[in-house]
């Protein structure tokens, strides 16, 4: 009975994140220090710029810079309404295109990078957090911990220098390039997808590691365990699956970074993907890209998020108590 | 399965699997390079039935889309392939005829006459209506070239080689103008009302010595075809591809691997920094060149008080020790400037005497208009008794300039000038330092363009009425502009920027904290004959005639 409430709940509570997120993207970058028309009418043309008043206000009618404020929002309403992200300031292009070009970029590199650090994190958290004294577990624990704390673009440059200096094995950087073959595309992908794997790895590992911890002290553990189940039966159902709900929640997150890009490794290896684009339209102050980019992936999250509290909510009978 | 592998994992399987790890990334990359023989080995002519010979050169200077109109760095490599200017810069700094030659009797009214039997990449022929048309529509087409052409009033041609062009008044600096035009087919663009949103595949057809040949910005590449037709005759080379690289660190990884022949940065080259490592490389060689721009200095807010007071700004030039700027942030590669603010790379240098650190000096004059330490603490305080911190402004998407910053913070600090460092990225800087103009003192470098734009001698730099980074609104330095905007007596000029020289270094509205030199490496093993361009170093258009692939 207490069903449909917690779901209206839950729906409303989104609705009025979406909008609150709308207007947020909106804002921030407004509310940033600089002015696009620096790089609409270039460096050492604004400043002159600045000084002729019919220059001036011809270039921010033709970008809609002339309008309050809130006509702007108004105007970026309806246009998100009818599915329409509008032009970028710095690409001169429609944005739809831009974002598809740039998420395709990310998703090639970002998705099995999750994928496979979810897998191996999982695993090795949970091998990590189970009798996690024993002197080599605490050793791979430092491990991961320290290799999370390196910079990946420090990991990125590292690698490079091994595997595409050294040794010539893969490209210095670079996507692969349209009409890659499937043999290119693995070239161009492996240090990326790697790097990001390993760091995504020990970051998952130390999560799940800190989960089991918390778990295995339970008393229901220790009477599963007493009864002498099965490791798989054991690890699945007394081990694992407690620490579901906050491990879905740490997925969600995951997706979220795997929409938005890896802007270190992004740049390190010279991957236009969304990150570098992101970070492109922060520099040029490319207002309608940003908002639209931030938007996409803040969008993202929120529907990640809100499969990982359906999935909580069918695995975790606390939260239908609740 | 996996789970219950998972627990039972001891020791030698942690071991085991951390060492499966490390060989499956080993074995995804060698796999996926096609093993010895990967894609970047095979050199590219080994696909081709006839030798095509490919320069690849990297570059940081990304760009994001292949309009020239849009795109800042789409603009400039046009120019260095696909677009002929209608002038050039020789190595004094001065405007020369390349495609049209000029005269005028008053300033006023000038005629532009072709001197190239050039033809654009179509077919069609080079003519003086696509000269006239080029003037009047990016004057009204392109923001960046509104302040070249702010006082045309008209263009017309008057026969098929020469262009009239009426200006509203006498305008010496017209010619710069004529330099910064990449000249455009009237045919194409006539019917393009937004030229910046053109997407027309004939968007980049040229009259220059390469014909465009594609983009991928995935990538990362741009490619450039030797245009056979060239007025000065066919390119050395076949194929330029141009390398995007968005780390300056994998660039020159790209670099020491061979998989670029030299690297390309517009105006600046390569940070010094990252030239001692590159020293011991075998086939790596630099072209290094005096900066015709003031690669930085510190620039005062001349009409913010303490910083209008020109004893005031004297006594921080004697706080800088300069040598150390030459040491750690051009790594020896620049030299220690003069009071003089013009470097002595330009023809109309004048010498004056050399900035030196002297901290005594820096006491007295200090002490002489009041800012002395009022409450003991340390720090120097206004001549009222509040507390007084100076502002510099220092680009944080520069590593260099923040670098610089802080040294000037040490030196400043060590004569009691407390410093607060206000890092701000480009679009921020700029808005602070041309819109708001709320700074105490900003660093950044100069370009060889922005030196020769308005009156020239950096002018555009100082003078409020411009871009004016040091707010000078002096009324002996405007006197000065003004009359170099209208003469054309070449004594006259010179004479004009002594005067500027002058002031300069008696005003001191900035101060100059090191002269630099420009530095491109490249590799020695892979290319030859490279020529440097005052305006587009390596990648001017000389360097197409003179180079030879290896």
């Amino acid at each position: 009975m207490e069903t449909p409430i917690f779901l209206i709940k839950k729906i409303s509570r989104y609705a009025f994140l979406v909008f609150a997120i709308i207007s947020v993207n909106f804002l921030l970058p407004r509310l940033m220090p600089g002015d696009p028309l620096v790089f609409l009418f270039g460096e050492e043309v604004y400043g002159a710029a600045m000084r002729d008043p019919a220059l001036l206000n011809s270039l921010t009618a033709k970008y809609g810079l002339d309008l309050p404020v809130s006509e702007q929002f108004f105007v970026y309403l309806q246009h998100l309404a009818r599915g329409d992200l509008g032009y970028s300031f710095s690409y001169g292009r429609p944005i739809s295109e831009i974002v598809i070009e740039r998420m395709q970029l990310t998703l090639m590199m970002t998705v099995p990078s999750t994928i496979f650090s979810l897998v191996i994190g999982t695993a090795l958290g949970l091998s990590l957090g189970w009798e996690p004294g024993k002197l080599v577990k605490r050793a791979v624990s430092a491990g991961a911990l320290l290799v999370h704390s390196v910079p990946t673009y420090w990991l990125g440059m590292l690698s490079i220098t091994i595997f595409s200096l050294w040794l010539g094995l893969t490209p210095v950087g670079g996507a692969p390039p349209g009409g890659a073959t499937l043999q290119e595309y693995l070239s161009h992908l492996a240090l990326p997808m790697s790097v990001l794997t390993l760091f995504n790895s020990a970051y998952v590992a130390i999560m799940v590691r800190g989960l089991t911890i918390e778990v295995s002290d339970e008393p229901f553990v220790i009477a599963a365990l007493s009864k002498g189940l099965k490791p798989i039966r054991f690890i699945s159902r007394h081990l694992l699956r407690p620490s579901l709900p906050p491990l879905l929640s740490l997925i969600a997150i995951e997706m979220g970074f795997a929409f938005s890009g890896a802007l270190l490794v992004e740049i390190v290896f010279s991957w236009p993907g969304m990150g570098y684009t992101m970070w492109q339209a922060v520099t040029e102050r490319d207002y309608p890209l940003l908002q639209a980019a931030f938007t996409m992936v803040a969008l993202i999250v929120i529907g990640a998020n809100a499969i990982a509290d359906a999935l909580s909510y069918i695995v975790d009978p606390r939260m239908r108590q609740a | 399965m996996l789970l219950g592998v998972v627990l039972e994992m001891n020791r030698n399987t942690i071991i085991g699997l951390a060492g499966v790890a490390i060989l499956a990334v080993l074995a995804v990359a060698f796999a996926a390079s096609g093993g010895f023989f990967s894609q970047s080995s095979i050199p590219p002519q080994a696909n081709n039935t006839a030798v095509k010979k490919t320069l690849s050169i990297g570059t940081t200077n990304i760009v994001k889309t292949d309009n020239f109109v849009k795109d800042y760095y789409m603009g400039i490599f046009s120019a260095c392939f696909i677009l002929d200017p209608l002038a050039a810069v020789d190595e004094g700094g001065n405007i020369i005829p390349y495609l049209v030659n000029w005269s005028t009797s008053d300033s006023k009214i000038w005629d532009l006459t072709l001197i190239r039997n050039a033809t654009w990449h179509d077919g069609k022929p080079v003519t003086a209506e696509d000269v006239a048309f080029t003037i009047t529509y990016l004057k009204e087409k392109d923001p960046n070239y509104a302040t070249h052409f702010q006082f045309v009033v008209s263009a017309q041609a008057v026969d098929n080689k020469t262009a009239r062009v009426v200006l509203s008044k006498e305008w010496t600096s017209f010619t710069i103008g004529l330099a910064a035009t990449r000249l455009i087919p009237k045919h194409i663009w006539q019917n393009v009302s937004d030229p910046s949103t053109y997407a027309g595949s004939d968007r980049n057809i040229g009259c220059g010595p390469f014909i465009y040949g594609s983009f991928d910005p995935a990538s990362g590449a741009m490619t450039f075809n030797a245009n056979k037709n060239y007025w000065r005759g066919a390119p050395s080379v076949d194929q330029v591809v141009l390398k995007f690289y968005t780390s300056i660190d994998a660039m020159i990884i790209a670099l020491k691997k061979g998989d670029v022949a030299a690297t390309y940065a517009y105006a600046s080259g390569i940070d010094p920094v990252y030239v001692p490592p590159l020293l011991g490389e075998k086939g790596i060689s630099f072209i290094i060149k005096p900066n015709f721009g003031v690669d930085n200095s510190l620039w005062f807010n001349c009409m913010r008080y303490p910083y209008n007071i020109t004893e005031f700004r004297h006594a921080v030039s004697y706080a800088l020790d300069y040598g150390d700027y030459v040491s750690y942030i051009a790594s020896g590669y620049g030299k220690v400037p003069t009071k003089g603010w013009i470097p002595d790379s330009w023809g109309y240098y004048v010498e004056k005497p050399m900035l030196v650190k002297n901290a005594s000096k820096v006491a007295s004059m200090l002490d002489s208009i009041g800012f002395v330490d009022f409450d003991s603490d340390g720090w120097r305080d206004y001549p009222n008794g509040t507390a007084f911190s100076m502002g510099v402004l220092a680009r944080s998407d520069i590593a260099l300039s923040m670098r610089l910053a802080s040294l000037v913070k040490r030196d400043l600090e060590a004569i009691g000038i407390r410093v607060q460092i206000i890092p701000a990225d480009v679009s921020t800087f700029q808005t602070i330092t041309q819109r708001t103009k709320d700074f105490d003192s900003a660093i950044s470098r100069t370009t060889f363009w922005g030196m020769i734009m308005y009156a020239g001698a950096g002018t555009l730099y100082f003078d409020n009425r411009n871009m004016g980074w040091a707010n000078v609104d002096d009324p002996e330095y405007h006197t000065a502009v003004d009359e170099l905007l209208r003469t054309a007596n070449q004594t006259r000029v010179r004479e004009l920027y002594a005067t500027l020289q002058g002031l300069y270094a008696d005003k001191m509205y900035a101060v100059p904290l090191y002269w630099g030199n420009i530095i491109q490496p490249y590799r020695s093993d892979m290319v030859d004959g490279i020529k440097y361009d005052t305006m587009y170093g390596i990648l001017g258009k000389d360097t197409w005639f003179s180079i030879s692939v290896k």
